[in-house]
C-alpha cells in the first residue's frame, strides 16, 4: 500500500531505455519477484507515468472505482470514460447460485469464456468457492479491461493484437487463480492504437475474512515503440525504437546498429490468426522436427513453440494418444517435459542400459511365461513350471514403488494354465491372454483382466470363429480395442501364416482373418509391432523356407487401415526384389525383442541368434522412410547377455524391461536390465 | 376492411413462410448478403446452430461483423458444397477401418476447395471458421496451412509465409545449436 501516495504523478524525466531494460531482466515469466521489487522501487523514484487502477472485487461486475492521472495520461482514456463504464469493456457475465452453499456457477456468457480462457464446460457446475468466483469475476474484468481496450489495438479492435504476449496473459491468469501477486510486462495499446509497454503489478487485497475484496493494479507505462504496420483508418506515430520478443517472454529493446535492422517490420498475414488457432489447430499437426524448424523462423514462432501444451499435442499427434498416455504414467516423463522428451525420443541421444535388482519372488520358478507392461507396472502371467506344468498365476512388479518387488496377485477365475502364450495390454489397464500350450494341448481361448478393477477377475472373451489353437505365435494390439494374433505353431508342429483380429470390446466379439492374397512364409517366435496408428510390422522368427525352418530377418508390413490390406516385404533376404541394405541389418533371429518407438521406428535386439553374433546389439529401422534402412544404435551401459521377447516389455513407452539373468534352467526374475530411451527415466 | 384482412393474412403467411424458410441470410462486415441452407449452417457451425435455435437469426441478414465478404462467401460455398457431397467410401466403410486419428484427413473436394484459395483468403477463412465454430472447416483449412509447413526448412517456411527473419546472426546461430537435434544434416 505504500506505493499509493508516491505513485501518482511520478516524474517523467528519466530515460525510457533504462526502464525497458530493467523490465527485460526483471520479468522473465513474470515470476521473478526479487528483481522486480528492485525495479518497482526504482520506478517509484523517477520514471515514466505511473498508472493506478483500483477495482471493487465485491461488486459482481467488479467495476473500476479509481484511476489516477498517470493512467489517464498514459492510455489516453480519461477517468470518466473508464469508471463504472462497462460498455467500454464488453463485460462478460457469470451467474452463480447463491442459495447453494457451494455457490456453483450456473451460467457464463461468451464474453467470460473469451476473457478468462475458461470454457463454459470447464466452469459450469463446479463448486467454486465465493473467493474463486470473485477471483474469476475479477479475471474477467481485468481481461475485458486489458484485452478489450489495452491489448487490442484501438477501441474497436476485436481481438488481442498478435504481439501481445500470450504467455504473460496466462501468467496473469495463473496469479489471479492462485490469489497471488502478478508482476510483469504487457504490451498494451493506447486509444489511438499506438503501442504502450505496461509494467503491471497486481496485488490482491484480502478483507477481514480472508476473502479477496479488491484488486489493485499499478501500472508503469513506457513507450513500446513496436513497429506494428499501419493502423487501419488512422495515421500512426513514427516508431522511434524497435522492440521484439525475446526468449524469456519479455520485450527488450534491440540495440540496433545501423545495418542490422532485420527485425519484424512487416507481419506475415499468418499472424492475423490467434495464438490459440496457430498452436492448437496448425502447429499441433506437425512433427517434432517440423516444430523445431518452425521455431527457427522468427522470434514470434520461437516464442509460440515454447509451450508444453503444444509439445504435448505434437507428441500425441506424432506418436498416437496411446503412447502419450503410456508416457504420462511414468513420473520421469512428466518431469522431463514434452519438448525435451520429443527431442530425446527423436534423437535417441539418451538411450542407456541400466541394471537393477528388485525384491519379492516369482514362485514356483518357471520359464516360457509372458510379461507385459501396464502403465509403470510389469505383469507376468503363467509359464512352464517344473515338470512342464502349465501355470496360471499372475504377478505384478510396480516400478513406481520406491522398492519395487514382485507380488503375487490374487485374481479370481484364472484361465487354465499355459505357456508359450501371449499377454497384451489394451486400453491402459486391460490384460489379454491368448493361446499357448495348456494341460490338454494347444489353446485358442481369450481371457481378459482389468488390473485396475477393485477386484481383478479374469473373464473369458468368447470370440466367434477363433483361429486354430497355437503357441509361440505373436500378438499386438490396435486402437485399445483389438487384439491381433499372427502365426505360431499349431498341432503336430505345423507353422502358421495367418493373421487374425478380435475386437474385445464388442458385445459378441467375432474373430476376423485379415484377408490377404499373399502372406509371408509361416513362422513362430516372430515379433509384431504397431506403428503409424494402424500399420503392423512383422520381423524375424523361425520361418518355413522350403522343407527347412530357418531363422529369419525379414521385415513385412501391412496397413490395416487400407480397404484391402496386403503384406509388403520391406527388407530381408527371402524375397525376390527385396534387398538387405548394406548388410547392416540384424542377423536372423527368433523370440527377440521388438520395441515400437514413438514416431514409428522399431528397435530390435535379443532373441535366439545363430553363430557368433551378439544378441545384445541394437538395430533401428524406420519403416516410414522411403527406403527403410537398418541402423545400429550404440548404447552405453552393460546390456544383458540374453533378452527374450516373451520376458521383455516396454514400460511407459520409455523403458524396455528385460527380465531375468538366466543361469541354465533357472530364471532370476529379480534381476532386471533396463533400456531407458529417455534421460532421467528412473 | 377487406384490405386490412388481406394484409393480416399476408403477414400471417409471411411469418409462416419465414419460420419454414430453409435458408438463412448472413451479412458480412461490408454489408453483402449471402444465403445458406439452414440445415447445413446448423450442422456445420455451432454458432449458427445456436443462433438458429435461439431465434436470433435476422431474415434481413444476420450481421457477422467479424467476417469480410470474401471469407463469408467461402464459408457459404463450403456449406453448400458440404451439403451436396457424398461421404467417401473410406469414411463410411467399416470393414477393417480403424480411423480414429485425432485429426480427420480432408476429403478430395475439401482439398480442392482450400487449394484454390490465396494465403490471405485462407487465413481469413480460418478466422471465420474459428469465429463461427465450424470445426470441420477449421480442421480442413488448418490442415492445409500445416501441410505448407511440413518438412520445410526455416528458410522455406519464411518464403512460403512471407515471414521476416528477425534474428540476429548470433541469435540464429544460438537457436540453430539449440535445435540442432531436429535437423538431420547440419
Amino acid at each position: 500500500m505504500e506505493w499509493d501516495s508516491d505513485s501518482d504523478g511520478a516524474g517523467e524525466e528519466e530515460e525510457e531505455e533504462e526502464d525497458v531494460g530493467v523490465a527485460g531482466e526483471a520479468c522473465g515469466g513474470g515470476a521473478d519477484g526479487g528483481v522486480f521489487s528492485f525495479a518497482i522501487e526504482g520506478m517509484l523514484r523517477a520514471s515514466g507515468p505511473c498508472g493506478l487502477v483500483v477495482t471493487d472485487a465485491l461488486e459482481p461486475d467488479c467495476p473500476i472505482i479509481y484511476v489516477n492521472r498517470g493512467f489517464e495520461d498514459a492510455t489516453g482514456y480519461r477517468a470518466e470514460e473508464v469508471l463504472g463504464r462497462n460498455w467500454l469493456f464488453g463485460v462478460g457475465m457469470v451467474v452463480t447460485d447463491a442459495l447453494d452453499p457451494d455457490c456453483p456457477i450456473i451460467y457464463v456468457n461468451r464474453g467470460f469464456e473469451e476473457a478468462v480462457g475458461y470454457r463454459a464446460e470447464e466452469v459450469l457446475g463446479r463448486n467454486w468457492s465465493p473467493v474463486q468466483i470473485f477471483i474469476n469475476v475479477f479475471t474477467l474484468h481485468l481481461f475485458t479491461c486489458f484485452s478489450r481496450f489495452l491489448q487490442c489495438r484501438g477501441p474497436f479492435a476485436q481481438r488481442r493484437h498478435p504481439l501481445v504476449d500470450a504467455a504473460m496473459v496466462s501468467n496473469i491468469r495463473r496469479c489471479i487463480d492462485n490469489g497471488t501477486e502478478f508482476r510483469g510486462d504487457l504490451l498494451n495499446f493506447r486509444k489511438d492504437g499506438s503501442p504502450l509497454m505496461n509494467r503491471l503489478h497486481l496485488t490482491p487485497i484480502y478483507g477481514d475474512d480472508e476473502i479477496i475484496t479488491h484488486y489493485m493494479g499499478i501500472q508503469f507505462f513506457t513507450d513500446a515503440n513496436v513497429d506494428l504496420g499501419p493502423l487501419p483508418g488512422s495515421i500512426m506515430k513514427e516508431p522511434v525504437r524497435s522492440t521484439r520478443f525475446a526468449p524469456d517472454n519479455s520485450f527488450r529493446p534491440i540495440s540496433t546498429g545501423p545495418g542490422e535492422s532485420n527485425f519484424c517490420r512487416e507481419y506475415s498475414s499468418i499472424f492475423q490468426l490467434t495464438d490459440e488457432v496457430l498452436c492448437q489447430s496448425i502447429l499441433s499437426r506437425l512433427s517434432p522436427r517440423d516444430i523445431a524448424s518452425v521455431s527457427s523462423v522468427c522470434w514470434r514462432l520461437y516464442h509460440l513453440t515454447r509451450n508444453e501444451d503444444l509439445w504435448r499435442m505434437v507428441c500425441q499427434n506424432a506418436w498416437g494418444s496411446e503412447t502419450t498416455q503410456a508416457l504420462e504414467t511414468v513420473p520421469a516423463a512428466r518431469r522431463l517435459g514434452w519438448g525435451r522428451l520429443a527431442r530425446e525420443l527423436t534423437t535417441l541421444e539418451a538411450v542407456a542400459w541400466r541394471k537393477l535388482t528388485v525384491g519379492g519372488a516369482v514362485e514356483p520358478s518357471r520359464c516360457n511365461f509372458s510379461a507385459c507392461a501396464v502403465g509403470n507396472r510389469v505383469v507376468l502371467f503363467g509359464g512352464e513350471g517344473v515338470n512342464m506344468q502349465p501355470m496360471n498365476d499372475t504377478f505384478v512388479l510396480d516400478l513406481n514403488a520406491s522398492n519395487p518387488e514382485w507380488r503375487h496377485i490374487n485374481v479370481s477365475a484364472a484361465p487354465p494354465g499355459r505357456w508359450g502364450h501371449t499377454l497384451s495390454c489394451l486400453n491402459g489397464s486391460w490384460l489379454v491372454v491368448f493361446g499357448g500350450c495348456g494341460r490338454q494341448g494347444l489353446l485358442n481361448d481369450v481371457f481378459m483382466l482389468d488390473l485396475d478393477a477393485k477386484q481383478p477377475t479374469w473373464r473369458e472373451i468368447p470370440g466367434v470363429a477363433p483361429p486354430v489353437p497355437r503357441s509361440w505365435h505373436s500378438s499386438c494390439t490396435l486402437d485399445g480395442t483389438k487384439l491381433v494374433v499372427s502365426g505360431g505353431c499349431a498341432d503336430s508342429g505345423v507353422l502358421l501364416s495367418d493373421t487374425y483380429l478380435l475386437d474385445v470390446t464388442m458385445d459378441r466379439p467375432v474373430w476376423r482373418e485379415v484377408p490377404a492374397s499373399w502372406k509371408p512364409p509361416s513362422r513362430l517366435g516372430h515379433s509384431m509391432s504397431v506403428y503409424g496408428g494402424r500399420k503392423i510390422l512383422m520381423f524375424g522368427g523361425l520361418a518355413k523356407s522350403g522343407p527347412l525352418r530357418l531363422r529369419s530377418s525379414d521385415v513385412y508390413t501391412m496397413d490395416l487401415s487400407e480397404e484391402e490390406p496386403c503384406w509388403r516385404c520391406l527388407t530381408g533376404s527371402g524375397m525376390p526384389g527385396a534387398g538387405n541394405p548394406a548388410g547392416a541389418g540384424p542377423p536372423p533371429r527368433l523370440d527377440h525383442v521388438a520395441v515400437s518407438l514413438p514416431g514409428g521406428r522399431i528397435l530390435i535386439f535379443g532373441g535366439s541368434v545363430a553363430g557368433l553374433h551378439s544378441a545384445s546389439q541394437l538395430y533401428l529401422l524406420d519403416p516410414t522412410e522411403e527406403k527403410p534402412t537398418w541402423r545400429i544404435l550404440n548404447v552405453p551401459g552393460r546390456p544383458p547377455r540374453f533378452a527374450w521377447g516373451h520376458s521383455t516389455c516396454v514400460v511407459g513407452g520409455t523403458k524396455a524391461i528385460v527380465l531375468g539373468g538366466q543361469t541354465g534352467e533357472e530364471w532370476m526374475l529379480t534381476e532386471i536390465h533396463e533400456l531407458s530411451l529417455a534421460s532421467n527415466a528412473v | 376492411m377487406e384490405v386490412d384482412k388481406g394484409k393480416g393474412e399476408a403477414e400471417e403467411t409471411r411469418k409462416v413462410a419465414e419460420a419454414d424458410r430453409d435458408t438463412v441470410t448472413l451479412k458480412s462486415s461490408d454489408g453483402k448478403l449471402f444465403e445458406v441452407s439452414k440445415e447445413a449452417a446448423a450442422r456445420l457451425s455451432t454458432v449458427l446452430a445456436g443462433m438458429i435455435a435461439g431465434g436470433s437469426i435476422d431474415d434481413n441478414g444476420t450481421d457477422l461483423k467479424q467476417i469480410g465478404s470474401e471469407a463469408l462467401e467461402n464459408v457459404v460455398d463450403y456449406c453448400n458444397k458440404h451439403a451436396n457431397s457424398i461421404p467417401s467410401a473410406a469414411l463410411i466403410s467399416s470393414s477393417i477401418s480403424f480411423n480414429t486419428a485425432p485429426f480427420k484427413e480432408p476429403e478430395e473436394w475439401e482439398r480442392k476447395f482450400v487449394d484454390r484459395l490465396s494465403h490471405d483468403a485462407l487465413f481469413d477463412l480460418v478466422e471465420a471458421a474459428n469465429f463461427l465454430g465450424m470445426e470441420r472447416l477449421l480442421d480442413v483449412t488448418c490442415h492445409k496451412i500445416s501441410e505448407m509447413m511440413k518438412g520445410k526448412s526455416p528458410d522455406q517456411i519464411r518464403e512460403v509465409f512471407n515471414i521476416k527473419n528477425d534474428y540476429t546472426k548470433e541469435e540464429l546461430e544460438e537457436i540453430r545449436q539449440e535445435l540442432a537435434w531436429a535437423f538431420y544434416d547440419d
